[in-house]
């Protein structure tokens, strides 16, 4: 990894929020605290991106989103299909897009072994499931379905 | 010394099969072997088996091919001879017992093994004398249904020998038997020949493993880590296995919001390669027949925490020395000898090296010669029998 990346410690998908805790790996940065963000970015039209804010202290990151936030953006899963997006940390130095995932540990198969539970977004069209997960190569994204297919 | 196991399938996975031709494997060096498997469903068996002893099945089960109709007739017809009771009576037929009676029947002299209640119940029954005759069980006396310890009770004193797997199962034998004919002894499963790295116990990694079913408890298990994890949120919990139960106990994960806590790991063949990693061992179970999986554990050098559940864990773990044993269900108790643990380093050492220790006796150097001297006491005093009378 060469430009580095930010490992998972945690994440929380609780009371219709999802929130990140983690560490920035194999990059250098200040020292201090300082604001970040977390993009999300829909996979298959890689335009759509939402932004929010992360906080950073020293190595040390953590960022948090509404539920109803990316379930409102995910408009093609209101209507039926599955959208997934991919989580990146920036950081302030113009480092862009650090993935978001979890690689330092000895778990394989974590798209299996560390499942989290789905939350339900409301839009004013319908209802998303919103669930992140982990992918083959252990980065984290989110997986919208319709909540009542 | 001829000595014969007889497996209901030696080809398929489970605890028995894996113990049985471990133990066969044991006994080959100096002695004839032999496994006969009532069924056979593959073309190898899936356990590793010596390669001094014969194998061969009654009943071969594998791919479409042309079979004779009369079997056909017999095979899909419910079997007379086994009880209904017995767990496994779907997979006998009237084929399976034409076909062990007719082998049982065809033995003259030696040891004969048999591994569980059906096969033990027809031994009993259809085995000629001068056969020494050793009934294996694998679960205890209780866990089975109150029809099928009836028909135990009844024809198990033809045996030469009922072995349980720990001293609680053996006295009930005794008192179920009654003093009748068999001669009950206890004779432990031994350790699986293995690479053993020793833990060093300094991870922040508890490790439970076992099949993903109600009896193993992980559920119970689950509920106590929630208020461990909440005073130590650094350590997790890793369970190991396969199961029905698995989509069950994922949403109580996700419920209690231990995601980041406690890992359904999936299931493993090389579990001395995950032991290793851990700072101690829980086993939750609300019932065992032996709890072998313990004496994997200890054999690592983990201490162990378990729920003193009928049968197994009170004989392998001292509490106090080795290990630490919870009120079966005690869920507070549970999570409380596990903080124990977490907190006082001194003594997860101190408990981890006497387990390591105390697993020494389930090393197969010392389990295969208690099976040699039953072997040989039975057979003697059967060839003594005839000059008494």
């Amino acid at each position: 990894m060469a430009h580095g990346h930010a490992e998972i410690h945690q994440v929380w998908p609780k009371d219709g929020r999802v929130r990140v805790v983690g560490r920035i790996v194999d990059l250098d940065l200040p020292t201090g605290v300082a604001a970040g963000s977390l993009t999300l970015t829909n996979r298959d039209r890689p335009h759509l991106v939402v932004r929010c804010p992360a906080t950073l202290t020293g190595r040390r990151f953590e960022a948090s989103f509404a539920v109803d936030l990316i379930a409102s953006a995910s408009a093609a899963a209101v209507a039926g299909d599955q959208e997934v997006w991919d989580l990146h940390l920036e950081v302030p130095g113009g480092h862009s897009g650090l993935r978001v995932g979890r690689h330092l540990d000895d778990i394989p198969n974590k798209k299996k072994v560390m499942t989290f539970p789905a939350q339900v977004g409301g839009t004013a069209r319908g209802f998303v499931s919103v669930k992140p997960y982990y992918t083959v190569e252990h980065n984290l994204s989110l997986i919208c379905r319709p909540a009542q297919p | 010394m001829k000595i014969r196991y007889l497996l209901m399938n030696a080809y398929g996975v489970g605890g028995t099969i894996r113990t049985v031709m471990n133990q066969a494997g044991a006994m080959a060096g100096d002695h004839d072997v032999e496994l006969v498997s009532v069924f056979r469903t593959r073309d190898e068996p899936k356990f590793p088996l010596d390669p001094r002893i014969r194998l061969h099945a009654l009943i071969d089960l594998r791919g479409p091919r042309w079979r004779h109709p009369a079997r056909t007739w017999f095979h899909n017809r419910p079997s007379r001879l086994v009880p209904p009771s017995e767990v496994r009576y779907a997979a006998f037929s009237r084929l399976s017992d034409r076909k062990i009676v007719r082998y049982l029947q065809s033995l003259h002299g030696g040891v004969l093994v048999t591994t569980r209640p059906a096969l033990n119940l027809l031994a009993a029954r259809f085995a000629r004398p001068g056969i020494v005759r050793v009934a294996q069980e694998h679960m205890h006396l209780r866990s089975h249904k109150p029809e099928l310890a009836a028909e135990i009770v009844r024809w198990y004193p033809n045996m030469d020998a009922v072995v349980t797997l720990t001293y609680t199962d053996a006295a009930e034998y005794m008192a179920a038997l009654d003093g009748g004919g068999a001669r009950v002894a206890t004779i432990p499963n031994a350790l699986s020949p293995a690479e053993r790295a020793p833990a060093t116990r300094n991870s922040k990694t508890i490790i439970a493993a076992g099949r993903l079913t109600r009896q193993k408890g992980f559920d119970l298990l689950i509920e106590a880590f929630a208020s461990v994890a909440g005073t130590h949120p650094d350590w997790q919990l890793r369970i190991y296995g396969d199961g029905k139960e698995r989509g069950e106990l994922q949403r109580l994960i996700h419920r209690l919001h231990l995601y980041n806590h406690v890992y359904l790991m999936g299931g493993t063949t090389t579990l001395e390669k995950e032991l290793p990693k851990g700072a101690m061992f829980v086993l939750s179970s609300r019932a065992e027949g032996f709890g072998m999986v313990l004496t994997e554990a200890m054999a690592h050098g983990l201490p162990v925490v378990s729920f003193d559940c009928p049968n197994g864990p009170a004989e392998i773990i001292s509490h106090e020395q080795d290990g630490l044993l919870v009120p079966p269900g005690d869920l507070a108790g549970l999570a409380a000898a596990i903080e124990r643990l977490i907190i006082d380093t001194e003594q997860r050492h101190a408990l981890g090296t006497s387990a390591l220790a105390s697993a020494q006796r389930y090393d197969m150097s010392w389990i295969r010669p208690q099976w040699e001297q039953l072997f040989t006491e039975l057979r003697n005093s059967q060839t003594r029998e005839p000059h008494l009378e």
